[in-house]
């Protein structure tokens, strides 16, 4: 199949490449760009561990194809941190014990910056929704969604 | 899990996009969200030789409202319609629906309501990867002449429709608009459905859905959607209802009830607007008259296609509906006044 | 989520409260140390690892539960451009795995169920590997099938091994303490019971995968997921040995692991195969699960039906304990028939019962086969002893939290298989979940509370003839530690508690001490990351190297300095005294060899807990400690769906001492979902050892919007065994949480589930059952008429 050529903005850098039409987004990110960041944890959209931002939107990039992405700007968990510093919702992460094995981590802060985008006054219920399409088995959840809701809170204070 | 390969198209306009159908008929699909589509198509239970993205076509992606109607766009995100806010008060079981669809991070902003409507039907035995299904014949859906799912087999395939804005908005009364290169039609949401399982759709090759039209409420109705899940997201429906109930302030004069996830379509349960009209609005007795009838109704068409039991979908149909029904007349007594209602 | 923190009594809490004041590290939220690498995308699992010449590797499964394999034709696969290997069973020396070697890695002559390897493809690309596993061709006979493991007993089922004469194993778990049929008489009250429980399975976020690598000189490395390093370099060593190779090394590198669970606990068929194809091909071959092939390819929780009679005297005494059970091993035999050697620690211990009867029959199904899951048979087990103890408490008319307190376990009690409870904070766990959940409140409809405990090994678990592992530390010149362990960090944490065990002891940051742990090459021996053993026993290792270092640290700094050894403090990376410092540990550590006949610093230590192994008769301090739980829950039951909903959980647990209370948490939230999912939603579905549910959408894992408020409660009773006072806390989370849901439904709505998982369709069942309806309902695969409950 023949490629087709695609202009896309990853993590603040420009791109011109050539895809397959049936590449996957998340092909193109981990297989030829090396950002492995984002996982594979079922390939069919119901885990949430390769969710990146797509124009500031989580979209599953397993079920996303490359091309689609064509002319859209991506984050990945590669681009969360800037400058060197780490994106506060990392910091929380690590500082809150929401980090485990790791493998649902990038999917899931993501999906948390999304959300925090779109609301970045979100409350735990709705942090509990909008993070209940990306399957966690280590943490139950709980340490993830207070990392998320100590983003919320300090956001507060300091306005 | 790859995907096979196909070309891919992105048109500048809908009749682009039209004339594309047109030329490609039943080799192309159209690709809006692609929650549904790509999966099928990893698993190969779908094997387009070509996509048309909706991906440019914003004419596709607008909400408006218009001569009493909200109008959809086909490639309206699930997260759009959340976030339009005269829905919250105006059309609260459509809000319902879409809300309950998959999970928020994985449909709602990909996922379309076209997408939604459009979803093929499905089955445990036939939504599965290519090596599960080597294992056994092949059935009624992917070209053989068998059915897992029915006792003892059977020459039609009882996949289920799991579409959860399908059963609200039938109930609602929507219509849609379907286009080809040459002609556009708009009919009741209800005659998008075949019934069969095998073709759930009555679009043609050649035919796009690209837009709904939800009835305004009108005062004295209301409606609901419920949806049984063992869990609070991910999941499909083990059953689920939409209802639609108009009162003259104290006794229901028009009622409608839609299953979904029982049968081959959304399932109209016609004795429910017989045995609620003219009785007490909410009258339990009469709701609960409703859900054994739609119990009767659907028991004849539930297959063993999804891991819950049959006889306790069965069950299930009557207190859903009884559910769906009960808030959807709550509703309506309490919005007697639409324009004012908030 | 709120942590309190109890300790037994107030003479202990004082001296404890005296003790955390000089910890700097012990006892503190500390992130973990892999945290940063794994929030920013940095950390690298088996899925990013891509070597030079890399082939990619598949697996062809069976078609068949139980078939002859007539005729395998691989011309087609091996001519597609692109395919440099194709193995099928024939191909291959004869190369065995798991605990009875009954399992090659690829099957030759006959197939046992749907997950047997049949052939394998390497290819220069993964698509390539994919159309030539679906371009082999098998010709097989099917032959009859067993699929239940009670009906596998009897004379007349097909064999799954033939030449094992009996689909039974020869494993006979027996054991009787005391004279149970005297005790029977004896009892005043009775309750008898059959329960079950069914297959779950790991769910492990990152799916399975292992890169085999042959050198040159025929040396193997081999990257893979795996719980048990040592071990696993063992398993591939045999498998070298049968492939011809003598005295060569195997190094097994371990990359971030994306959840272990215990599914990691043995070596797998890919792992073997990835070795073959490597073996004959020459080249690096990659093997990565899809999820698909994780859920029907890797070994689940093992299915058991108990049967447990249990009785107490007027005062609610136990009396005795009398259980039977039929484990489904499914077709190989994996760690899983070994699982009734845990589940005979709380049906001997759980609770003071003297008089105790134990049997379980391990069952070969042409299902797939059972592997250790977080607890090791500790769930099954304890789901029915919890569930009949508020069976009998009810009999007796006792109220349920007495019952338990009249039975509790006490310190320095030697239990009837000899085990020998040290520190033992259970009265406490029981107080803190009755007084949390107000269990005397009046009841609203369709609300319930119910509480069940837990005895699990909290200082290793002597199943090899060795529990120990070893530590290397080495020091550098500026004062940074380098830790080499035998633990296996698989996301629970254990590198941070190690660097946070050596930090305290050598005066240093957390961020000083590096822990390697992935590299057979460099790191010490260990039997690996099971039976909640690493806090305990990897850190007591550590914490013994440690101390050798500080002791020489003191020793050369008395020297350097001229101030005696016990004047010296070691802190904040340098030596004080008199409260003021003296010399920077680096300075030290630096002037140590440049210098005539210098010296570096350097220590092991193998660390070997003082616990037994089990005697003929089952008996024998398996733990060099205990730890102990009580799980308290409210549900409310929808009782027109059946559905169950958790309002509130509380989990209280003795780990002897919190050395991170976050990571302990984090320990105790997921075990308590895991525990709620394997009571509620989750389950292998097998139809015919077919698996139906494959994926995450029909395989119930509970999300975000599920997870419930739950609580957690640490009671400190600082075990003189363990390392500053550690015990175990890996699994014991999600150990107790099924009979706990189960007792608060029946205090609830008066029904009791005796079989997990505890689906809405079976509660409103057995509501109609109770009801007096007539029908239970249709099993949606038989079809037929189930039994009520």
């Amino acid at each position: 199949m023949n490629k087709q050529s695609l202009e896309i903005i990853i993590n603040g850098e420009k791109y011109s490449l050539a895809v397959e039409p049936n590449r996957t987004l998340l092909e193109m990110l981990r297989d030829d760009l090396e950002l492995t960041g984002a996982k594979e944890g079922c390939g069919e959209g119901v885990c949430g561990s390769c969710t990146v931002l797509m124009d500031g939107k989580p979209v599953r990039s397993c079920l996303t194809l490359a091309l689609e992405a064509s002319g859209s700007h991506v984050t990945t968990v590669e681009g969360l941190a800037q400058h060197g510093e780490l994106d506060p919702l990392q910091q929380s992460f690590i500082d809150h014990g929401a980090v485990q094995c790791g493998f649902c981590t990038s999917g899931m802060l993501m999906g948390a910056k999304g959300l925090l985008l779109e609301n970045p006054h979100a409350g735990a219920k709705e942090i509990r929704n909008s993070l209940s399409g990306h399957i966690c088995r280590c943490t139950g959840y709980t340490k993830i969604v207070e990392a998320v809701e100590s983003v919320v809170e300090s956001s507060k204070e300091k306005r | 899990m790859r995907l096979p390969p196909f070309a891919y198209e992105r048109p500048r306009d809908l009749y682009e996009a039209l004339e594309l159908l047109n030329t490609f008929g039943k080799d192309c699909r159209v690709l809006a969200g692609g929650t549904d589509l790509l999966v099928r198509m990893k698993q190969g239970l779908a094997t387009p030789s070509r996509l048309i993205s909706l991906k440019d076509l914003p004419e596709l992606a607008t909400i408006n409202e218009s001569d009493g109607f909200l109008n959809i766009g086909t490639a309206v995100k699930l997260a759009d319609i959340l976030a339009y806010e005269p829905i919250q008060y105006r059309w609260p079981g459509l809000l319902e629906a879409v809300k309950s669809v998959g999970a928020p991070s994985i449909q709602h902003f990909s996922g379309t309501i076209g997408g939604n409507l459009c979803q093929d039907n499905r089955c445990q035995f036939y939504n599965q990867s290519k090596f599960f299904r080597q294992a056994r014949q092949t059935c009624n859906k992917a070209g053989g002449n068998t059915c897992f799912a029915w006792k003892g087999g059977s020459d039609k395939c009882h996949s289920i429709c799991q579409s959860d804005s399908a059963p609200i908005l039938i109930a609602m009364d929507a219509r849609i608009t379907i286009k080809s290169k040459n002609e556009s039609r708009t009919i009741p949401l209800e005659e998008l459905y075949s019934s069969v399982g095998e073709r759930p759709l009555t679009l043609a090759d050649d035919e796009m859905l690209t837009e709904i039209h939800v009835p305004g409420p009108v005062p004295g109705a209301g409606c609901a959607f419920e949806k049984l899940t063992y869990r609070s997201s991910i999941d499909y429906a083990v059953v689920s209802a939409g209802a639609y109930v108009q009162t003259d302030g104290s006794k229901t004069v028009n009622a409608r009830l839609i299953i979904g996830a029982v049968a081959r379509g959304p399932l109209a349960i016609a004795a429910v607007e017989k045995t609620l009209k003219d009785r007490t609005a909410g009258d339990e007795e009469a709701i609960d008259q409703a859900g054994r009838e739609a119990m009767n109704a659907a028991e004849a068409f539930i297959a063993n296609n999804i891991t819950q039991p049959v006889e306790y979908r069965t069950q299930m149909v009557s207190v859903i509906t009884k559910r769906a029904l009960s808030r959807a007349t709550k509703r309506a007594l309490s919005h007697t006044d639409v324009s004012e209602a908030k | 989520m709120q942590t309190v923190l109890y300790v037994t009594d107030d003479q202990e809490r004082k001296g404890n409260k005296e003790i955390m004041e000089e910890f700097t590290v012990i006892g503190k939220r500390i992130s973990k140390v892999d945290a940063v690498d794994k929030a920013t995308g940095r950390a690298l699992y088996i899925q990013d690892f891509k070597l030079p010449g890399m082939l990619y590797g598949k697996i062809l499964y069976s078609k068949y539960p139980h078939a002859r394999i007539i005729r395998v034709n691989t011309e087609k696969a091996k001519a597609l451009p692109g395919v440099i290997t194709v193995l099928t069973g024939e191909d291959i020396p004869p190369v065995r795995l798991g605990v009875y070697k009954d399992n090659p890695p690829l099957k030759a002559g006959k197939v046992r169920s749907y997950r047997d390897e049949v052939a394998a493809v390497a290819a220069t690309d993964l698509e390539t590997a994919r159309e030539a596993i679906n371009l082999i061709e098998v010709t097989y006979e099917a032959v009859p099938a067993i699929f239940d493991p009670e009906e596998a007993l009897k004379p007349e089922a097909p064999l799954v091994h033939e030449n094992h004469k009996t689909n039974l194993l020869k494993m006979p778990w027996n054991l009787h303490y005391g004279d149970v049929e005297a005790a029977k008489i004896e009892a005043a009250f009775n309750v008898e019971e059959r329960f079950s429980t069914t297959w779950v399975t790991h769910c492990c976020m990152g799916t399975s995968g292992a890169i085999a690598d042959f050198d040159h000189a025929d040396n193997l490395t081999v990257y893979t997921n795996t719980q048990i390093p040592s071990l696993a370099q063992k398993d591939f060593q045999e498998t070298l040995k049968v492939l011809g190779f003598k005295d060569k090394r195997v190094r097994v590198i371990k990359p971030c692991i994306g959840g272990g669970f215990g599914s990691k606990l043995d070596t797998y068929a890919y792992e073997h195969v990835a070795i073959l194809l490597a073996w004959r091909s020459r080249r690096p071959v990659k093997i990565v699960f899809e999820r698909e092939e994780e859920f029907c390819a890797t070994s689940p929780r093992q299915p058991t039906v108990t049967y447990i009679s249990m009785g107490c005297d007027k005062e609610g005494k136990l009396l005795y304990r009398d259980m039977s059970m039929v484990l489904d091993n499914g077709a190989y035999t994996s760690w899983g028939a070994t699982t009734p050697s845990v589940m005979m620690m709380p049906i001997t211990s759980l609770y003071r019962v003297p008089n105790v009867r134990y049997n379980a029959k391990c069952v070969y199904t042409n299902n797939t086969y059972s592997q250790a899951m977080r607890g090791y048979g500790n769930p099954q087990a304890t789901f029915a002893i919890e569930s009949a103890m508020d069976m009998l408490a009810e009999a007796a008319g006792i109220d349920r939290v007495e019952f338990r307190r009249i039975n509790s376990n006490q310190p320095g009690d030697v239990t009837p298989q000899g085990l020998k409870i040290t520190t033992c904070g259970l009265p406490e766990c029981i107080e803190a979940v009755s007084r949390d959940l107000e269990f005397g409140r009046p009841r609203e409809k369709g609300v319930g509370v119910g509480l069940a405990s837990l005895i699990h090994v909290g200082g290793g678990a002597r199943i090899y003839k060795s529990d120990g592992c070893g530590t290397i530390i080495k020091m550098d010149d500026y004062g940074k530690v380098d830790v080499f362990t035998g633990a296996s960090d698989m996301g629970q944490g254990a590198d941070t508690i190690i660097a946070q065990i050596v930090a305290e002891e050598l005066g240093v940051k957390v961020e000083d001490v590096h822990v390697f742990h992935q590299d057979t090459d460099i790191c010490p021996w260990d039997v690996g990351a099971h039976a909640s053993r690493t806090t305990f026993v990897a850190g007591n290792s550590a914490l013994g190297a440690a101390r050798k270092i500080r002791h020489r640290l003191l020793n050369m700094a008395s020297e350097t300095t001229g101030i005696d050894e016990d004047k010296l403090t070691l802190k904040n990376r340098a030596f004080f005294a008199d409260g003021k410092q003296v010399l920077p540990i680096g300075k030290l550590l630096r002037g140590s060899h440049f210098k005539p006949r210098g010296e570096m610093m350097m220590a092991d230590n193998f660390y070997d807990p003082p616990n037994e192994n089990m005697g003929r008769d089952f008996s024998g301090n398996m733990s060099a400690t205990y730890s102990f739980g009580t799980h308290g829950v409210r549900v409310k039951v929808d009782e027109a769906t059946g559905k169950v909903e958790i309002l509130d959980y509380i989990a209280a647990h003795d780990v002897g001492r919190a050395i991170n209370p976050m990571l302990l948490d984090g320990q105790v939230h997921g075990g308590v979902l895991m525990g709620v999912g394997y009571a509620l939603t989750e389950q292998v579905i097998l139809e015919n050892g077919r698996n139906m549910n494959p994926d995450f959408r029909d395989y119930k894992i509970l999300t975000a919007m599920d997870a419930i408020h739950s609580k957690a409660v640490v009671i400190e009773t600082v075990d003189e065994q363990g390392p500053f006072g550690a015990k175990g806390i890996g699994e014991p989370g999600c150990v107790p949480t099924a009979p706990a849901i189960a007792n608060a439904i029946y205090d609830a709505i008066g029904v009791r589930i005796k079989d997990l998982p505890i689906t809405p369709e079976k509660v409103l069942a057995a509501i109609k059952k109770k009801n007096g309806a007539v029908s239970c309902g249709i099993d949606a695969f038989t079809q037929k008429e189930q039994p009520c409950e």
